[in-house]
């Protein structure tokens, strides 16, 4: 067991030891925000996001110190997307329901069916990685209680030992599609946030179709399709149309 | 006024009615003018002179329309003394005065009037007036005793004009500008009335002349012209955007007096209810005949350049004042028992658009009772630059005991001299609350429990403790770490069972193998036996017996040579199912080996037949297993 573990920590330890040299950059734009310099805190952080790094707490600081200088918009897109890379962290749900009461567009979301419900909360259960370490754990585990059912001559030892690595087995698979289910959210998002005051959503892609509805800035859809430069977009509340594509940023 | 009106009504009449008055009653007609123009209005007067009215019958006025009537009796109240005694003047003159104006031109002839006097009916004279058509730029000025004649002359707009000044034309956004509009004059003027005030698009106006009573008078020379000048309106404007502000100009229509060489002189006109004008223009006016001519005037309009404020180290919180100012926050008192009202008096003093700072951003503690503020202005035009004093006042009911701060109030605003932002910022204020004496208190605070009350929603505060990031795309799932830890267990297993099955394999094989082979061995060792038999080495013999059988067990069943003994043969035999009697030989057998070899006589014939026995029993358990 030993020898399995050892590698895999320090897999992970070579991830936080290599992103030591900007927890100084981070640290001062915490500062700068604590002190309420939120545009240099901003600065700071973006300046983190531009050489290419994330984790869901720059994120969630980004976006707070979007939100004190009233961006709502860039405030929800990173929240977005620290929920995206920490979805069990109930502090950023909070903030963009905080956030969503200070954009213009009050959108009746559509009522889900409680499994997906459920689904999706027991998805956002862990993060990804934990989910992740999770599957290898269990898969391992499963094939020894079947080595030990192989080996067992007892009928009490083989019974026990195969129920529960049949658990283990389903445990893998549960948190593997968790895992993967978020990867495909993070690394292929189907979801932005209108960054133009007010953008008319359009029946086709193109300018002098029809006005359909009118979103505001903040607002978050799902992208359906992209056709040029147009993006077929979706509403919380199921409403769907036609936007321009520089008026919306992907999460 | 009034009373100079009577007065003039009834010499008029006078001298119009005394050739007639000496005799009986009788009633006189007569017309302020006998031409005029449609635009005027004349005044008819019917006279009755040597008695009293019983009653009075109105003409018809064909062709006019009475716009005015009033009725004198007595002589207009005057009391006439004759010879130190008071008489009635021929019983009284009594006069009813219609003003009428023309409702089409030409010759239009007034019917005669009637009056009852001592139950008998009097007519007037009948009148005839001329109606002309009305002449441009002559006016109705509705004095009652003013002698209108034909427009015969213009205002010149050299004589006559309007400017407007702005002290500055380019000013900050939300600094103040003025404007003065002013009459440039080198004729009297009467009377003038604002037709069209400028809307000040754009700006917050607050007007400078409130409250004046007379305009500012001067001379001004200009282009070697000297004029009166009279400032008629000033403002102070706020500009609210920044650009190119426009101010639309200012109508407005005058009435100027022109000197006419016309016979008509009339020495009641005039008679203004405008202050302003009063003295100064009137000073000929006696003297020759004048026409009043209206004239409509326009003022120049003004462009006005606003810039914008910095944008540099604009703070949040900016109030949009400009000019200066300062702050004075006093509480009365800052030690109290709950419930016992303090007064919270914030006062705002300086120069520039105080009406603008409507609201003032202070926090109080939530446990206070905070009522809207009772704002009181003073405000002052006087100097031409509006400034004065707004004063804050806040009743607070603290309704809980405790020690408790009102932050400082801050007010930010734009320095005009010194062009920078400013803050101004109140001390902290600490208000000590004592426990209330009870009766009141106890209403609010100890009947009831209190929910927490939710001031206001904020965003939750950043992680402070957790600086590590990852490059983009550096997730544990999905990476070759994660796909070889989870193949991992999977090459373990398999190389477990591989492992296990050879070994499996290996066991059984050795095992297989000595059992097929366990009857040969034991043959073979029988034939050793049997060469021993025969050379009559019975010791050896006996030996090679023993291992053969005892051989052949260990072999067939897998079980180590010093694990056996009699018992054990026989247990292993059973679990075997080899048949008892087989079982029961066998171990017959293997007890006469070990018997025989230690018993010397008879020799031949037991080694002969313990070895047939031992071939047979072997045999038979070889049939008995399979």
């Amino acid at each position: 067991m030993k020898k399995f573990v050892i590698p895999a920590l320090i897999y992970f330890q070579s991830l936080i030891v290599s992103a030591s040299p900007y927890s100084d950059i981070i640290s001062q734009a915490n500062k700068a925000y604590t002190d309420a310099k939120f545009n240099n805190a901003i600065e700071l952080y973006k300046q983190v996001v531009d050489k290419g790094y994330q984790s869901a707490a720059l994120y969630y600081n980004l976006g707070d110190a979007y939100f004190k200088t009233k961006n709502y918009a860039s405030a929800i897109l990173y929240f977005e997307k620290a929920k995206k890379l920490d979805p069990s962290d109930p502090k950023i749900d909070f903030n963009i329901q905080v956030c969503n009461t200070k954009i213009v567009d009050k959108i009746e979301e559509l009522p889900q069916p409680f499994y997906k419900h459920w689904m999706t909360d027991f998805c956002n259960l862990f993060t990804m990685d934990i989910w992740a370490i999770v599957s290898v754990v269990c898969l391992f585990l499963f094939f020894m209680f079947m080595a030990v059912y192989l080996m067992a001559n007892a009928v009490r030892i083989r019974k026990a030992t195969f129920w529960a690595g049949l658990l283990f087995l389903l445990v893998t698979m549960v948190s593997g599609v968790n895992a993967y289910s978020q990867y495909r959210s993070i690394s292929n998002s189907h979801e932005a946030i209108i960054f133009e005051p007010t953008v008319n959503v359009k029946s086709s892609p193109d300018a002098n179709s029809q006005d359909i509805f009118v979103i505001h800035e903040g607002t978050k859809v799902k992208i359906l399709d992209k056709v040029g430069n147009w993006l077929d977009v979706r509403i919380a509340n199921g409403s769907d149309g036609w936007i321009a594509e520089g008026t919306a940023q992907v999460i | 006024m009034k009373r100079s009106l009577h007065i003039v009504f009834f010499i008029l009449i006078l001298l119009t009615v005394s050739p007639f008055c000496s005799f009986a009653q009788k009633l006189t007609a007569t017309a302020s003018s006998t031409t005029m123009a449609t635009n005027n209005s004349i005044q008819v007067t019917y006279s009755l002179s040597g008695g009293k009215s019983e009653s009075f019958q109105q003409p018809s006025f064909n062709g006019f329309s009475i716009i005015g009537f009033t009725t004198s009796t007595g002589g207009s109240g005057m009391t006439i003394y004759y010879n130190g005694k008071k008489v009635d003047a021929g019983g009284g003159n009594e006069s009813w005065m219609f003003t009428v104006v023309p409702a089409k031109t030409g010759k239009i002839t007034i019917d005669p009037a009637k009056v009852k006097v001592k139950g008998q009916w009097i007519s007037s004279n009948t009148l005839t007036i001329d109606v002309s058509k009305a002449a441009a730029g002559t006016t109705n000025t509705k004095q009652p005793t003013t002698q209108q004649t034909q427009a015969s002359g213009d205002v010149s707009s050299n004589d006559l004009f309007v400017k407007a000044y702005a002290d500055k034309s380019s000013v900050m956004l939300g600094e103040q500008i003025t404007v003065t509009y002013k009459i440039y004059t080198r004729i009297p003027i009467t009377q003038y009335a604002i037709q069209k005030l400028p809307s000040f698009t754009g700006f917050w106006s607050n007007d400078l002349m409130k409250g004046v009573e007379k305009a500012k008078q001067y001379n001004e020379t200009v282009n070697g012209q000297k004029y009166l000048v009279a400032e008629i309106r000033k403002v102070a404007l706020f500009p609210q955007k920044s650009g190119k502000l426009t101010v639309d100009p200012l109508e407005l229509d005058c009435v100027a007096e022109i000197q006419v060489k016309s016979k008509a002189a009339n020495p009641f006109s005039g008679f203004f209810n405008d202050p302003f004008f009063n003295d100064p223009f009137f000073q000929n006016q006696f003297s020759f005949g004048y026409q009043q001519v209206k004239k409509s005037l326009k003022s120049n309009g003004l462009s006005i350049n606003v810039t914008d404020l910095p944008s540099k180290d604009k703070p949040d919180d900016f109030s949009g004042f400009v000019g200066s100012l300062s702050m004075d926050s006093k509480l009365d008192r800052n030690i109290v028992k709950a419930n016992e009202p303090i007064n919270l008096t914030i006062t705002l003093s300086g120069k520039g658009n105080l009406s603008l700072l409507d609201k003032l951003n202070v926090e109080f503690p939530p446990d206070f009772e905070v009522y809207d503020p009772q704002i009181t202005e003073n405000i002052s035009t006087a100097t031409g630059e509006i400034s004065g004093s707004k004063t804050f006042n806040y009743l607070i009911l603290p309704r809980t005991p405790g020690d408790f701060k009102i932050k400082p109030i801050t007010l930010t605003y734009f320095d005009k001299n010194k062009k920078t932002y400013v803050t101004l910022t109140s001390g902290e204020i600490s208000v000590k609350v004592g426990k209330g004496d009870g009766s009141a208190a106890s209403i609010t605070s100890s009947a009831s429990k209190e929910d927490i009350k939710y001031i206001g929603s904020d965003i939750k505060f950043i992680n402070i403790k957790t600086t590590e990031v990852f490059p983009n795309g550096s997730y544990f799932f999905a990476s070759f770490a994660y796909f070889a830890l989870l193949l991992l267990p999977v090459v373990l297993f398999i190389a477990f069972i591989i492992l296990m099955r050879r070994r499996i394999k290996l066991h059984s094989n050795t095992a297989l193998l000595k059992h097929k082979r366990a009857t040969k061995i034991a043959l073979k060792r029988l034939k050793q036996a049997n060469i021993f038999m025969k050379a009559a080495d019975k010791n050896n013999f006996y030996i090679e017996l023993s291992r053969a059988l005892w051989g052949y067990i260990s072999d067939k069943f897998s079980i180590p040579l010093a694990n056996l003994s009699l018992d054990s043969a026989h247990d292993t035999l059973t679990d075997k199912h080899v048949s008892e009697a087989i079982r029961n030989k066998f171990i017959e057998i293997l007890n006469n080996c070990e018997f025989a070899r230690f018993a010397p006589a008879e020799a031949n014939v037991t080694m002969e037949s313990i070895y047939n026995d031992a071939v047979a029993i072997i045999s038979q358990t070889e049939q008995e297993l399979k």
